[in-house]
């Protein structure tokens, strides 16, 4: 706790030095009012199509779950979730930009890719695949005598989704729309490379184009207040509803009795557009990727290895580092839950999921002023980048892994004591073997989402120190289109056999105390 | 085995990115990406001051010209940096009172008209916005006909992020002074959209997303030299054009001040220079022998220019204005 405190505290107070407090009034400009409601407008878009397209894909693939493969392909919408983002918004320009394969449906309304529009099929691209695995979830979690009884009463079509399925997604929906939201509204990846003019940009843009281009702090201060008040306002009906729980599996499940049918010819065709909307900017970076008359000459040139290099030990550090304060922080809960109410506790997991609304831009220009001194020698940028993408998921690992954590101590406690383990070694004995899976998936989690991170690495980056997400960044900006699709391909093979590698030695990892 | 000596480079320079292990001395230079870059003028450059000094030189690269001043004022006086190459004669004010340069102490000889203490120029150009002659048959001739017309599509930088899109905006001041406004909103509706660099700009164009794209007078000397065409012309304006001037400056906190000053001094040389033309594109800041291609572009005789301290002074402000009239 005393680490998040400092890790955001620190930056923050750095930074008010630097404030101006003379000119609070010269940076206020009709313009910004604008920019707030740009970054409003088109976060409420994103998440409410986001969320639409999510029921609609989850009430199909559940009602059709007997289809083979089903689970699996729902497995799998939560990678889309966590890969770079900039490999899907690669895959969106090949596939809507001015020469992509599909681009002839948006000039034949007469729309540009560049803009708002882009801007909302990116974010409903990288959202919507997340909400329909929470909500299909939260279907399965629908009991089994429900359903009977409501076939029994001969409930059908639209009147069975609403008296049964409704109920169950709407418990889910306004958390849902809450972190969508504020993903959206921090977005930054998809609002720079398809907006980031002065007509299409957002708050978060506007930071750090206020720190990075201007150096004006006060400026940057000044909005990134704004942006907080707003997400904190979002995040509190999210907090009102405090019932996230990622990735849990529900031992009750409900199986569908329904069957292959021609009369759900329908269905099938709708799926089958889903899944190709949900999956067409990573085949199309595959495709893309494979064609590329560049890709050996990139695999092999210095900086897309020292690209790859530093991606890995960022991967690596960044997960780990979050997972060890998640550990911390899970802790310090269970403490607080001992001692003091279950109201302190709640109180507790506000100020970590508060964490989602800090701008990182701020935050790791508040780090390297403070600590430039001291790290002067070796590469600050890089631990920097390190600790921000640790801080900044450790609200997600922490839903991965509180509810088995959780569990596991309430329901081994009396256990333990009786026994008098303590310390690491009750760790290792009774609370490691149970919450090793939710670690490890949390684990590969963060490494992978840290490698997305384009924010921090921007502020850092030069020729000598760059990841897999700046170097395709650099590439698209100076048109190496075809470049950036060989290193699109390379990074998501690399997301790939990291996730898969480190699933599976960590899975076969044993403790022992000797 | 150019690929393994990649591999080996690569961890060479992770082992060695402290530069302990250095035997000779380094020269750190902090310079925009084209410039560092592979077919940017950096790699010969570097090798021709390096053949006359017991010395290694590193490009640092950041992707923009634009934030190169930021960067500098990030690290203040812990920077690794000798030299920052780069930014524009619009920085300039800014640049010195963030008191983190040294006066470097030289007097080149230039065919341009300059004095500073803490700067000095190594190439200079004139904003134009670029056409291709077989699709865009009769380009506007002023600034204010660019701005009347309503058939002409542009894209422009944002000068936020990008020194020709601050180029752009001074130039649109130095004609319209109070009137700027009116004049942005009417070159709104022709702006097809504000990247937030040159390439991204220059890429769009030359993939005819728009009629014209702002850049400098020079450029059509590039597709001359490496692509024997002749059909992309920079539109010549009666207003006149903006001048762009890019400077070098030495840092407080270099502790190589006798190396970094002969570096400075090189700039001015014939060898720096000639490199200018051909390889970033813009004019010499002495009088050496231009290319061919380079003999049939026009400069504009009416430089503009808005003089630094005002650009320090106001540059906020207009930004703000621009912004407003969005």
């Amino acid at each position: 706790m005393v680490i998040i405190i400092i890790t955001l505290i620190a930056p923050l107070l750095t930074i008010l030095l630097y404030y101006d407090f003379n000119s609070i009034l010269s940076s206020y400009q009709p313009y910004y009012l604008n920019v707030i409601k740009f970054s409003i407008f088109q976060a409420i878009i994103s998440s409410i199509i986001s969320v639409c397209m999510g029921i609609l894909f989850a009430h199909l693939l559940f009602k059709h779950s007997y289809i083979h493969g089903i689970n699996s392909l729902v497995n799998f919408l939560s990678f889309t979730f966590i890969l770079p983002t900039i490999i899907i918004v690669l895959g969106i320009i090949s596939i809507y930009g001015n020469s992509g394969y599909l681009n002839y449906i948006l000039e034949f309304f007469d729309l540009n890719i560049y803009g708002i529009l882009g801007i909302i099929i990116a974010h409903v691209l990288l959202n919507f695949p997340f909400v329909t695995r929470i909500i299909f979830q939260s279907l399965q979690d629908i009991s089994h005598d429900e359903w009977s009884l409501a076939k029994h009463n001969g409930l059908e079509g639209f009147a069975l989704f609403k008296t049964i399925e409704w109920p169950a997604i709407k418990k889910t929906l306004p958390t849902i729309l809450t972190m969508v939201f504020i993903l959206c509204f921090m977005s930054f990846a998809p609002v720079i490379i398809f907006g980031g003019g002065p007509n299409f940009s957002t708050l978060e843009i506007s930071i750090y184009h206020a720190l990075l281009f201007e150096y004006d702090f006060t400026k940057a201060i000044n909005l990134a207040f704004i942006q907080i008040i707003i997400c904190l306002v979002f995040l509190l009906i999210f907090l009102f509803q405090n019932r996230i729980s990622f990735f849990t599996l529900s031992e009750n499940r409900a199986s569908v009795t329904n069957t292959y049918s021609i009369r759900y010819l329908p269905d099938y065709l709708l799926l089958l557009l889903f899944i190709m909307f949900a999956f067409s900017p990573l085949v199309t970076i595959i495709l893309d990727g494979i064609q590329s008359p560049k890709l050996l000459k990139i695999a092999f040139s210095k900086s897309f290895l020292i690209a790859l290099t530093y991606t890995f030990i960022i991967s690596v550090a960044s997960g780990l580092l979050s997972i060890i304060l998640t550990l911390g922080l899970l802790s310090f809960g269970k403490n607080i839950f001992i001692k003091n109410s279950l109201k302190r506790f709640v109180v507790f997991e506000t100020y970590i999921y508060l964490l989602l609304v800090f701008s990182p831009v701020l935050i790791s220009s508040g780090f390297f002023i403070l600590f430039r001194q001291y790290l002067g020698i070796l590469n600050p940028g890089l631990w920097i980048v390190i600790l921000i993408n640790a801080v900044f998921t450790i609200p997600l690992s922490y839903s991965l892994i509180k509810s088995s954590f959780y569990k596991i101590f309430f329901e081994q406690d009396f256990l333990s004591q009786s026994l008098g383990l303590k310390g690491l070694t009750r760790f290792i004995l009774i609370e490691w073997p149970v919450i090793k899976i939710p670690v490890i998936t949390a684990f590969v989690v963060t490494s992978i989402i840290s490698t997305s991170d384009l924010v921090i690495i921007s502020f850092f980056g030069t020729n000598n120190f760059s990841t897999l997400s700046l170097l395709m960044f650099r590439l698209m900006g100076s048109y190496q289109i075809q470049e950036s699709q060989a290193v699109a391909l390379l990074f998501l093979i690399y997301c790939f056999i990291y996730f898969v590698i480190s699933y599976k030695l960590l899975t076969k990892l044993k403790m022992r105390i000797n | 085995m150019k690929n393994l000596s990649n591999i080996i480079a690569v961890i060479l320079l992770l082992l060695t990115s402290s530069n302990i292990f250095a035997e000779n001395k380094t020269l750190i230079i902090y310079t925009y990406d084209s410039f560092a870059a592979e077919w940017g003028p950096g790699p010969s450059i570097k090798s021709a001051f390096e053949k006359n000094c017991d010395c290694t030189i590193e490009f640092i690269a950041t992707s923009n010209a634009a934030t190169l001043l930021t960067k500098i004022q990030l690290e203040g006086t812990q920077s690794n940096a000798d030299i920052v190459l780069g930014f524009d004669q619009n920085f300039l004010i800014d640049a010195e009172k963030t008191n983190l340069f040294i006066k470097h102490a030289i007097d080149p000889e230039l065919n341009i008209d300059w004095k500073n203490d803490y700067f000095t120029p190594y190439d200079y150009g004139q904003f134009a916005f670029i056409y291709d002659d077989t699709k865009l048959l009769n380009p506007p001739k002023s600034m204010a006909e660019l701005i009347d017309r309503d058939d002409i599509k542009i894209i422009v930088q944002d000068p936020r992020t990008s020194t020709p899109g601050l180029g752009l905006l001074l130039w649109v001041k130095s004609i319209y002074g109070k009137d700027s406004p009116n004049a942005w909103q009417s070159l709104n509706d022709k702006i097809i959209t504000y990247t937030p660099g040159w390439s991204e700009a220059y890429g769009m164009f030359l993939e005819n997303e728009a009629d014209m794209v702002l850049s400098y007078t020079t450029s059509p000397a590039y597709h001359l030299m490496y692509e024997e065409t002749n059909k992309y012309k920079a539109a010549s304006f009666a207003e006149g054009h903006y001048m762009q001037i890019e400077v070098a400056g030495i840092l407080k906190s270099s502790q190589n001040f006798k190396l970094a000053q002969k570096f400075m001094n090189f700039i001015s040389s014939n060898e720096f220079q000639s490199e200018i033309p051909t390889k970033n594109i813009m004019y010499p800041v002495t009088n050496i022998e231009l290319p061919e291609a380079y003999k049939q572009l026009t400069q504009s005789n009416n430089k503009l220019l808005i003089r630094p301290e005002l650009v320090h002074a106001s540059k906020k402000n207009w930004i703000n204005e621009w912004l407003n009239s969005q």
